[in-house]
């Protein structure tokens, strides 16, 4: 079985924390109690990867063994449970003021994505899996909950960033257990749906689509058809209803909006999807999310032979963003399908002229994966934030 | 004003007279890609019977209709109509290694099959297109642009052919050999809209698609509903839209589809088309009996004779 972390109900953050915390038995008998928990050793690991230090913390967490790891998070965990019932100032609380879990679960999260997560080459076999430092994550995040007040804020920007990072390294099923790891926590939670939304939307976009049915011929074929069709709907359904879910849980979710939009014209749903677009343009200044939603709204259009609508709207995408290539072919094409071939020729060759001049990508190119280079931003920040 | 819709394709401005007596060279005017002119009309055709091309045809053995009517034809030398040929090649990342080295290579060798009055221009495609030759004579150009290729990036043929069939302005006859190995997966532009385009332009395009099944197929592996890739095992006996809608694009054109099962057989499939190319009748008649604008549906046939014909399925004649 792939997931790493156990299924966890969506109950108060102490007993989600206990489900995640009862340390196997083996690790039990294995581990002398401490006091004073962590180990001097990895106290000094933490320490270096929290400050200026963190490659080599991350380099060094190589060499460090399973059985010394787990005698440090079991009796960590202790110490979070028994921090977790006093009242005040005790002992158990103060191993957690010199001993930071928001750092150690990074150091953890880092090491996995450098062991597990390769580097994103498009058009090449992706090798991807999940190791046992996402389980250590996992366990280290059970503990933050014990100590930490402010851990669902920190938590949840780190489910965002682990799922978005794993994305963009092309690890598509690591990238959704990451979401999903981060919903069972926090099932309403806006961005964690959205970024969840993305990873199944990009899985979608993924899925091979057979060719026409009138084209599929034999009983064997039309066996794969028809199950390959079912599969692409019920996909395309669930994208849908998660950014649905992410749009319930904070309407000011930009994006989800724009990719609700989109997903609703695939489901051929071109009215609500309309609506989405208008909506984006009208309320969202963010300059990415304007130019697709005028370059989705403008196909709304085309595809329902609205050209002038078409060309106005692909005219505004190119206003937006003059460097795009897919704007400029929307908006050839859709002077092509008006007549105007000159214009057609003028818009193409203009569009490829700027292509040569841009510096930074297509967001239409990027669309399967847009955000998702933010992963990685975001946990260098969720570290730098631990040394202020 | 605009007209209301594509201009149109296959056609040559001027009088028919100047075409009909081969092996005179016509003189030809500005057949753009999407033109408006419509005196004479010239269709592209091959004829194959069980595979094998059946040549030495005449005028007399065709017949063909222009919108349900039978119209007066001439057949024209092929050597007669100068030729551009516009070569859309792959360039993404899946090609690295053996796949670019028997493009390249066959590229080359379809260069050296061109006369040295036919002018070749060269897009290349990943994620985004690059026009690197425009219409030239000067093939030393092409082989060059050709050396210095390098993998990276997405698929987006859809978008690459159609500013390959848009962009050069070409005379004579355009043949467009579009090379892929993979899913388009970057587009803009879908299949159905392509083919329109395709259909109404003057092209004729062959697509050489290479099979990548045993890997990622262009990247873009089947996924379950847990989200678990699915490894593309054996060949799938339903086909994929991606090299359906190829094919449809192909065929609608008078073209086809040529699938190399190995970066090996890549210059057998370019030598195939160029085979071909020499191997077609081209049909010319001034429409007689029909409505000029709109759309023409084009039925070319052997009365008394067996054999297949690969031609386009009609033209589009814009509003003047």
């Amino acid at each position: 079985m792939r997931l790493p972390f156990p299924p966890t109900p969506g109950c108060a953050a102490a007993l989600l924390a206990a489900l995640f915390l009862v340390p196997s038995s083996a690790s039990a008998a294995a581990c002398p109690p401490s006091r004073v928990p962590p180990s001097p050793e990895y106290l000094q690991l933490v320490t270096r990867y929290a400050s200026a230090e963190s490659t080599a913390a991350v380099l060094a967490l190589k060499d460090w063994s399973d059985e010394r790891l787990r005698c440090d998070l079991d009796n960590l965990q202790a110490a979070a449970v028994a921090a977790s019932r006093c009242r005040g100032k005790c002992e158990d609380r103060v191993v957690f003021e010199r001993f930071s879990v928001r750092a150690a679960l990074l150091l953890h999260a880092e090491r996995e994505i450098q062991e597990r997560f390769g580097a994103p080459v498009t058009e090449q076999e992706v090798t991807c899996s999940t190791g046992p430092n996402a389980q250590t994550v996992e366990r280290l995040a059970g503990i933050l909950f014990l100590v930490d007040p402010e851990a669902k804020a920190f938590l949840s920007r780190f489910y965002v960033a682990m799922a978005r990072r794993a994305q963009w390294s092309h690890c598509i099923p690591e990238a959704e257990q990451w979401a999903r790891t981060g919903l069972r926590r926090f099932p309403k939670d806006g961005p964690l749906l959205m970024t969840l939304g993305i990873v199944l939307e990009t899985t979608a976009f993924l899925t091979l689509v057979p060719a026409p049915r009138a084209a599929i011929q034999g009983p064997q074929a039309v066996r794969q058809y028809e199950a390959q069709t079912a599969k692409l709907g019920a996909l395309w359904e669930r994208v849908r209803r998660t950014f649905e879910d992410a749009l319930a849980a904070d309407a000011s979710l930009h994006e989800a909006r724009l990719r609700l939009g989109r997903v609703l014209w695939r489901l051929d749903r071109p009215e609500p999807a309309r609506a989405c677009f208008e909506e984006v343009i009208a309320k969202s200044d963010d300059k990415v999310l304007l130019y697709l939603a005028h370059l989705f709204l403008g196909r709304i259009h085309e595809d329902q032979n609205r050209l002038a609508d078409a060309e106005k709207e692909y005219l505004a995408a190119v206003a937006v963003r003059p460097t795009s290539e897919a704007a400029a072919v929307a908006l050839s094409h859709a002077r092509l399908v008006l007549g105007d071939t000159v214009g057609a020729r003028e818009a193409m060759e203009s569009g490829l002229e700027q292509v040569r001049l841009r510096i930074e990508g297509d967001p239409y190119k990027n669309y399967p994966m847009t955000h998702t280079r933010e992963g990685q931003p975001e946990i260098d920040a969720l570290r730098k934030a631990l040394v202020r | 004003m605009k007209a209301p819709f594509l201009a149109f394709l296959a056609v040559l401005s001027g009088a028919a007279s100047q075409v009909a007596q081969p092996p005179t060279p016509p003189k030809v005017h500005s057949p753009e890609v999407f033109g408006v002119q419509v005196d004479s009309v010239y269709v592209d055709a091959f004829v194959s019977q069980r595979r094998d091309p059946v040549v030495g045809l005449t005028a007399a053995d065709f017949e063909l209709k222009d919108n349900g009517v039978v119209q007066k034809i001439d057949l024209v030398s092929a050597e007669a109509l100068p030729l551009t040929a516009v070569l859309v090649f792959d360039s993404s990342n899946s090609l690295a290694g053996e796949r670019l080295a028997a493009l390249q290579a066959s590229g080359k060798a379809f260069l050296e099959s061109l006369r040295p009055q036919d002018e070749v221009s060269l897009f290349t495609f990943a994620g985004e297109t690059q026009w690197l030759v425009r219409p030239t004579a000067d093939k030393a150009a092409i082989t060059r642009a050709l050396d210095g290729l390098q993998p990276g990036g997405a698929t987006a043929v859809l978008d690459a052919l159609y500013a390959a069939l848009v962009l050069p302005q070409t005379q004579g006859r355009t043949l467009v050999v579009l090379f892929t190995d993979g899913e388009d997966n970057m587009s803009w532009l879908d299949w159905r809209q392509m083919r329109v385009v395709a259909e109404r332009s003057n092209a004729l395009i062959h697509v050489v698609g290479l099979k990548r099944v045993e890997d990622t197929v262009g990247a873009l592996p089947s996924v379950d509903l847990s989200g678990r890739m699915l490894p593309m095992t054996g060949t799938p006996s339903m086909e994929f839209l991606h090299t359906w809608g190829m094919r449809q694009i192909a065929e609608s054109t008078g073209g086809r589809y040529w699938e190399a099962e190995s970066p090996a057989r890549l210059k057998s499939a370019f030598a195939a088309i160029t085979e071909t190319m020499a191997q077609r009748y081209i049909l010319s008649y001034e429409p007689q009996g029909v409505k000029r604008p709109g759309w023409h549906e084009i039925e070319l046939r052997l009365p008394g004779r067996t054999g297949d014909v690969h031609t386009r399925r009609g033209y589009w004649v814009a509003e003047r």
